[in-house]
């Protein structure tokens, strides 16, 4: 068997360079663009060479409008986290355990800002928005982020419920809770792990939302991710831009750590946010 | 149990009780369902007014002539019968088409393996979960870096080689796009199909071996077979992903392949036709749920052909 | 310590029904239970055991009936106001709340203060025998220690019933003769009025002071172990509860006594329950319990003539199918000792010591 195994007959030589080749490159393909984003910020030019001095200047010029934008996202992205899954796990509650008639259709209805084309919907949006001078301004990417959380969350929130057998609902019924009791007793602190980790993936996903909030986004409200978009688009590619795709990227490895420390990495693969891309 | 003062224990029980009772009950169930749809008001009330709203509204626009706001569907034959976005729409699907099978292709040997070797998966994962968790345009930065014809790291060192003479101009043109499409596509794929395979029992595919398929049989006619779901899931996202793009299409914007999102926003915004816009908003949309759609179906279909689950 | 629940009430159950659409679930079921009785809710799934089980504790609603304890109506009242303990197939500890947090829930509920909780949660976790354990988590515990949380938890704030969902199904058979002897004896030190719901026919027999047998929503029968046992009241009851032969015949009342009539020849008198079977030659099974199958030297006279047909060791006890004269196969349940080398083949004189009959039906 192991003899067999050892032979090394040229088919199987082959066949074994092909796969170590095809890995290497898939390897590179995938991390290509992290590698340069960070490469290039830090030599502080757009030619990344190797080897070259390593400079923090493109940091250093980052200007306040991009901070501005960066910690604009952050607190839209938070607060519309927070109101999305506030609303959404008592409403995935409901859907689960209340019977209610028409459930499907419920949760359908708030699966529509995650179905439609963002594109689609933020033009939706703005056409409302102008009027309702909510365009070009925080509450208005808030609101837009709300609802796209909301169904995430919502999504996430079922699946949670789902697969927690309702005995220990009946159990503390049984001994004398109420609905809402069991809900703030017994529900709420078995789903809490999972809740935290959606309240994760949710806020990444606000985070890098861009075009949902193209459109409805102005001077005085701006995503990071339309400011560094506006800015090729005016200005071309600049060091400084790059610096601050950079830290973009230390954001996403950092909850890649978080989520990976939390869950162990095998959970990354096919979880409820593989569907989306 | 002698002193019974409500009703008899058993025999001839008062009717009047049981109506009560019962009626007593159903105010409770029904007192339960307002409860439990009053928790689903505020998630609904939401979506009504930030999506459904503002959807259906862009839907009646879609069906109103700009100028007298009468009902017509003067938008939608005319953007029909429109040439130039009929082609643009063509070279859009072709895209998306294409992008989606090469990057299907591509991931599939790839998670094929993350989701057999553990140890491979634990290295791989971050490097797939982080670029999914940038904004496109950051990507869009990187091909940039990668594809300039004269500051690019992949000409300087092709040039270097001697594979090139002259610096490649494929990074505002379809290629430049492409290649970014399919980035994104490949990293979709690979999360979504090495979740799907992880989930096929490793032993089904055991069993074909025993019976004398080879490896690479089994793979094609067990694992593939179950796997095709995930596969058909990842299709629809990746294409209509790639059709309702909006940020590299821009960045990357070349002379030739104008993808139809560059079309409805110039109609948006700077040429002044709103709602030619919306109803080719809609066109867009329809494409996009349908695509999404079909997969649904067929997976539901094979689903129930497949029998797991 | 007083452990016994003094306020004990019998309860009442009359004429509860459930259909789910077409399907009945439970149809017209009644049952009055004495103050302190372990009652056992036997048969097989999907016959309505699990649903009468529901409908008492509140988390499902009956279509009609009533339930009462002593003489207060609950049957209207949510499962929260009910007073009711329950113990889950999976016990449902919850995970995150350690065991004495568990036990003290339905005390929280109703408003304990906190020196009557951890006292009540120290006497209980004495009753159940797992002193020490109140700072564990649930998942630290074995499956028995798990079982007996569930039933301490249950217990602990005086409830007029508990109510026990084939809580025995989740442990390994050895576990399950400990825990089957361990919870009758909990139950009758609290002198808890119980109701025990499973398909097993041995845990039904060993435990119940009543048994309740059920099938397709039906009760088929009511009535102690022994009962239950030794005279079924209906063909259900009589391939359900124990092993029996069942051999079809008639019913002959022509000399007077009760007898079965199997073949042209073979007459044997037989028991019978209440008014199953009354109508002279009407069809019946004729039952034999394998144990009541007797063997004699072939010689002796007044048997059935038999031979050996197969042999199945068990340890005490040993199997032997007979193919009995007039009868046919009939299967025996022997001590070892007594049956010694028997071989198959052997002709051996068959002695029924003891028959019963139920109505044959299609």
């Amino acid at each position: 068997m192991s003899a067999a195994r050892l032979r090394l007959t040229p088919a199987i030589f082959f066949g074994r360079a092909a796969l170590a080749v095809y890995l290497l490159i898939m390897l590179l393909w995938l991390t290509f663009p992290v590698v340069l984003v960070l490469l290039a910020s830090f030599q502080g030019t757009l030619e990344v060479s190797f080897p070259a001095p390593v400079s923090f200047d493109a940091y250093k010029t980052i200007p306040p409008s991009y901070w501005e934008a960066f910690w604009f996202t952050i607190r839209a992205a938070l607060l519309a986290t927070g109101i999305a899954l506030l609303v959404a796990i008592p409403a995935a509650w409901a859907m689960v355990r209340g019977k209610l008639a028409g459930r499907r259709i419920m949760s359908n209805l708030v699966l529509i800002p995650d179905v439609v084309p963002q594109l689609i919907l933020g033009i939706a949006l703005l056409t409302v928005f102008i009027p309702l001078r909510l365009s070009n301004s925080f509450a208005g990417v808030m609101l837009a982020l709300v609802a796209l959380s909301l169904s995430t969350g919502l999504r996430f929130t079922e699946a949670l419920l789902e697969g927690l057998p309702d005995e220990y609902e009946q159990a503390a019924q049984s001994l004398g809770a109420n609905k809402f009791t069991t809900f703030r007793l017994v529900v709420l602190p078995l789903i809490a792990p999972g809740v935290a980790i959606a309240a994760l993936f949710i806020f990444m996903q606000n985070l890098i939302t861009f075009e949902l909030l193209f459109f409805i986004s102005g001077p005085s409200a701006t995503p990071i991710a339309i400011r560094l978009f506006s800015d090729i688009i005016d200005r071309g590619i600049v060091p400084y831009a790059v610096a601050m795709a950079g830290i973009l990227v230390y954001v996403a490895i950092a909850f890649y750590t978080l989520v990976a420390v939390s869950l162990g990495p095998k959970y990354m693969a096919g979880s409820v946010m593989s569907r989306k891309g | 149990m002698t002193d019974i003062t409500n009703t008899p224990s058993s025999g001839l029980s008062a009717p009047d009780a049981q109506d009560q009772g019962r009626h007593v009950s159903r105010r409770r169930l029904r007192r339960e369902k307002t409860f439990y749809r009053l928790l689903t008001l505020p998630a609904l009330t939401i979506v009504g007014l930030v999506a459904i709203v503002p959807l259906l509204l862009l839907f009646v626009g879609s069906l109103r002539d700009q100028r007298s706001g009468l009902f017509t569907l003067d938008n939608y034959v005319n953007t029909l019968g429109n040439g130039f976005f009929m082609r643009t729409l063509a070279t859009t699907i072709a895209m998306a088409g294409g992008v989606t099978a090469i990057s299907i292709l591509m991931a599939l040997p790839l998670a094929y393996l993350l989701a057999r070797r553990t140890l491979l998966r634990n290295i791989v994962m971050p490097i797939i979960t982080v670029p999914r968790m940038l904004p496109f345009v950051v990507i869009g930065y990187a091909m940039i870096l990668l594809l300039a014809p004269m500051t690019g790291v992949a000409n300087k060192v092709l040039m270097g080689l001697g594979i090139l003479q002259q610096p490649a101009f494929i990074l505002f043109d379809w290629p430049g796009q492409a290649i970014a499409f399919a980035y994104n596509g490949i990293v979709v794929a690979t999360a979504v199909l090495t979740g799907v395979l992880m989930s096929v029992d490793t032993q089904l595919e055991d069993a074909a071996v025993s019976m004398g398929a080879s490896k690479p049989r089994a793979f094609f006619a067990v694992t593939v077979p179950l796997a095709t779901p995930g596969i058909i899931a990842a299709s629809a996202l990746i294409f209509t992903s790639v059709v309702t793009a909006y940020a590299i299409p821009v960045m990357l914007n070349g002379r030739v392949p104008y993808m139809v999102s560059l079309l409805i926003s110039a109609n948006l915004l700077t040429l002044q036709q709103q709602n030619l816009a919306y109803a080719q908003a809609i066109i867009v949309s329809v494409l996009a749920l349908g695509v999404t759609t079909i997969g649904q179906v067929v997976l539901s279909r094979y689903g129930q052909r497949g029998g797991d689950k | 310590m007083n452990m016994s629940n003094n306020a004990a009430q019998p309860v009442h159950i009359d004429r509860v029904r459930k259909t789910f659409g077409e399907f009945v679930a439970v149809r017209e079921l009644s049952l009055d239970i004495e103050a302190g009785e372990f009652v056992t809710f036997l048969g097989p799934s999907g016959c309505g055991k699990s649903t009468t089980l529901k409908m008492l504790s509140g988390l499902l609603p009956q279509d009609s009936g009533e339930i009462r304890f002593g003489n207060k109506r609950i049957d209207m009242l949510p499962a929260n106001k009910r007073n009711i303990g329950l113990v889950f197939q999976n016990y449902a500890l919850f995970p995150h709340m350690s065991v004495a947090e568990n036990i003290a829930f339905g005390l929280r509920m109703r408003g304990w203060s906190r020196a009557d909780k951890d006292k009540r949660v120290e006497q209980l976790l004495q009753l159940v025998r797992l002193e020490g354990l109140g700072n564990r988590k649930p998942e630290q515990l074995s499956g028995g220690q798990q079982q007996r949380v569930a039933v301490a938890r249950a217990l602990a704030f005086n409830p007029d019933l508990v109510l026990l969902d084939e809580p025995l199904s989740n442990l390994d058979a050895k576990l399950r003769e400990q825990v089957r002897l361990d919870l009758r004896d909990i139950q009758r030190r609290a002198n808890q009025t119980t109701i025990f719901v499973t398909h097993d026919q041995v845990e039904a027999l060993v435990m119940s002071d009543r048994i309740v047998l059920m099938n397709k929503g039906g009760v088929e029968q009511v009535g102690t172990p022994y009962e239950l046992y030794a005279t079924p009241a209906t063909e259900f009851g009589a391939r359900f509860v124990g092993a029996n032969n069942l051999i079809a015949g008639t019913l002959d009342k022509s000399s007077g006594a009760i007898q079965a009539r199997i073949g042209p020849e073979t007459v044997q008198p037989v028991s019978t329950h209440s008014n199953n079977v009354e109508k002279d030659g009407m069809d019946i099974w004729y039952c034999v319990r394998p144990e009541h199958v007797a063997m004699r030297p072939q010689s002796s006279a007044g048997h059935f003539g038999g031979r050996v047909m197969d042999k199945i060791y068990q340890g005490t006890t040993v199997l032997i199918d007979l193919d009995v004269k007039g009868l046919g196969t009939v299967r025996a349940e022997r001590p070892a000792l007594e049956v010694g080398d028997l071989g198959v083949g052997t002709d051996v004189g068959v002695h029924i010591e003891r028959s019963h009959a139920v109505a044959r039906l299609g």
